[in-house]
């Protein structure tokens, strides 16, 4: 190999090590946020690895109380009658839901997640 | 340098410009809402038109189909009930195929429950259950085969009512999926309260992952995942919705042939279909069909495309042997059969 071979291969090299670089981010499995959606609309985005704190929605006189932090997060009171969202307990892993749906209340975990478990959807 | 050695050189400057650039992935843009008395979400590699467009057809939809409200067009219909009604065409071809439902399940499906689900479902969750004589008065107005449907016009016997609330959100996520792909859009998920289509791969490549609800367990915990492309999922059971009173739970799922809350030997009914109306449709008929005539009428289904999920209440899964490799199960305490 000539010496410009040589150079032109180093360079080479150094584009394919930089093109990973955005790959190894990505497979970041740590959810970072919990974001609260109300009437389906975006309403807070809450970081997670914080400590724990309550935060507290009211919608049209309905109202729920959700805990957030230490890499997790819950409703832990709500004002509906059947308290599925309640019941639904902690959420740690990105992409996990809560619902509300009386209180039209959705508490989602989000992060990028390349773990095998990892879903797009959940029926129920 | 010649050609032969320069050969591996331009190799790696294909792969480096592949890997770093990444060329023509569009962004995924999402819309959420509250509709049909659920949650909506829509993902799709779409412009926000598009989105925009999606939703403003299901709040539409949304309007038109709810039993629950007099205003709505299946609301009038029901309030005029023994006299000849005119339906949106959209709204004629929704009942169309829920009667074509209804024959092939022999009744187990029924879209002409809402003398009994209003006696169930519609003072809320929490109230004493009717007696046994007022479910037999409402039955007596309770049968599909007595809808006359004739193109656009419906005749409903008095007191008979429509309620199409087990298959409003599969039609609804079909219209969405419909409509991204008039659209052009080759990437999307549509769920609509759990009822879930998906339009080819999901972001990054690869089948779509959907996680199936554990019948008994809380709301989003698995059973396990089903990978899909171009598919609707819809699960159906008693573990969500049911009234309480005095300790003892009535599921919402009423049987047509009782009048009474479904007794049903499967705890969960997971239908894999290109329609999610149709996954509705059967989902809900399979669960109250139990194990045994629900696998009788899944056999010929399968035939023609379908797949299913069956969750026993002595926790044995019966899977579509479509499924075999597509389906993952995760809760521990449950057995698969594919034997079938």
């Amino acid at each position: 190999m000539k010496r410009g071979d040589r150079a032109v291969a180093l360079l080479l090299g150094l584009l394919l090590a930089a093109s990973a670089v955005p790959l190894l981010f990505s497979s970041s499995t740590a959810p970072r946020w919990a974001v609260v959606y109300v009437d389906g609309r975006e309403w807070r985005r809450l970081p997670l690895d914080g400590p724990l704190e309550e935060v507290e929605v009211v919608l049209e006189g309905r109202r729920s109380l959700l805990s957030v932090g230490e890499g997790r997060a819950r409703f832990v009171e709500s004002s509906c009658p059947d308290g599925l969202c309640v019941h639904r307990g902690w959420l740690d892993g990105p992409g996990e839901t809560a619902l509300c749906l009386p209180n039209r209340i959705e508490l989602r975990l989000e992060g990028k997640d390349d773990r095998e478990e990892a879903v797009d959807g959940q029926t129920y | 340098m010649t050609w032969k050695r320069s050969l591996p050189i331009l190799a790696l400057i294909l792969i480096a410009a592949v890997l770093f650039l990444r060329p023509g992935e569009r962004p995924f843009e999402e819309r959420r809402a509250f509709l049909m008395g659920t949650a909506v979400l829509v993902r799709a590699q779409a412009d926000e038109a598009v989105l925009d467009e999606t939703m403003a057809l299901l709040r539409d939809l949304d309007r038109s189909l709810s039993a629950h409200s007099e205003s709505s067009e299946i609301g009038r219909a029901n309030g005029k009930s023994g006299t000849e009604v005119s339906l949106s065409p959209r709204t004629a071809r929704l009942l169309e195929r829920a009667l074509l439902w209804a024959e092939r399940t022999g009744g187990a499906f029924d879209p002409t429950l809402r003398p009994l689900t209003r006696l169930w479902l519609g003072d809320g969750l929490e109230h004493e259950p009717p007696s046994p004589e007022a479910v037999a008065e409402a039955l007596r107005h309770v049968g599909w085969s007595r809808v006359r449907l004739d193109g656009k016009k419906l005749l409903l016997e008095p007191a008979m009512g429509l309620d199409l609330g087990g298959i409003a959100k599969g039609y609804g996520a079909d219209e969405a999926v419909s409509l991204l792909r008039h659209k052009g859009v080759s990437s999307a998920l549509v769920d609509l309260g759990g009822n879930i289509v998906v339009i080819g791969e999901r972001p990054g490549g690869g089948p779509w992952r959907i996680g199936i609800q554990d019948p008994r367990k809380p709301r989003g915990e698995r059973l396990g995942i089903v990978e899909v492309r171009d598919r609707s999922v819809v699960s159906s059971g008693n573990y969500e919705r049911f009234l309480l009173w005095q300790g003892e739970r009535y599921g919402h799922i009423v049987d047509p042939a009782t009048g009474f809350p479904a007794r049903s030997d499967l705890e969960g009914v997971t239908v894999l279909s290109e329609s999610s109306l149709d996954g509705d449709a059967l989902a809900t008929a399979l669960f109250v069909l139990g194990r045994e005539r629900a696998l009788a009428l899944t056999e010929d289904l399968e035939r023609d495309g379908y797949a299913f999920i069956l969750v026993g209440a002595d926790r044995r899964i019966d899977l579509s042997p479509s499924l075999t490799g597509l389906f993952r199960l995760e809760a521990e305490e449950y057995r698969l059969e594919t034997g079938r």
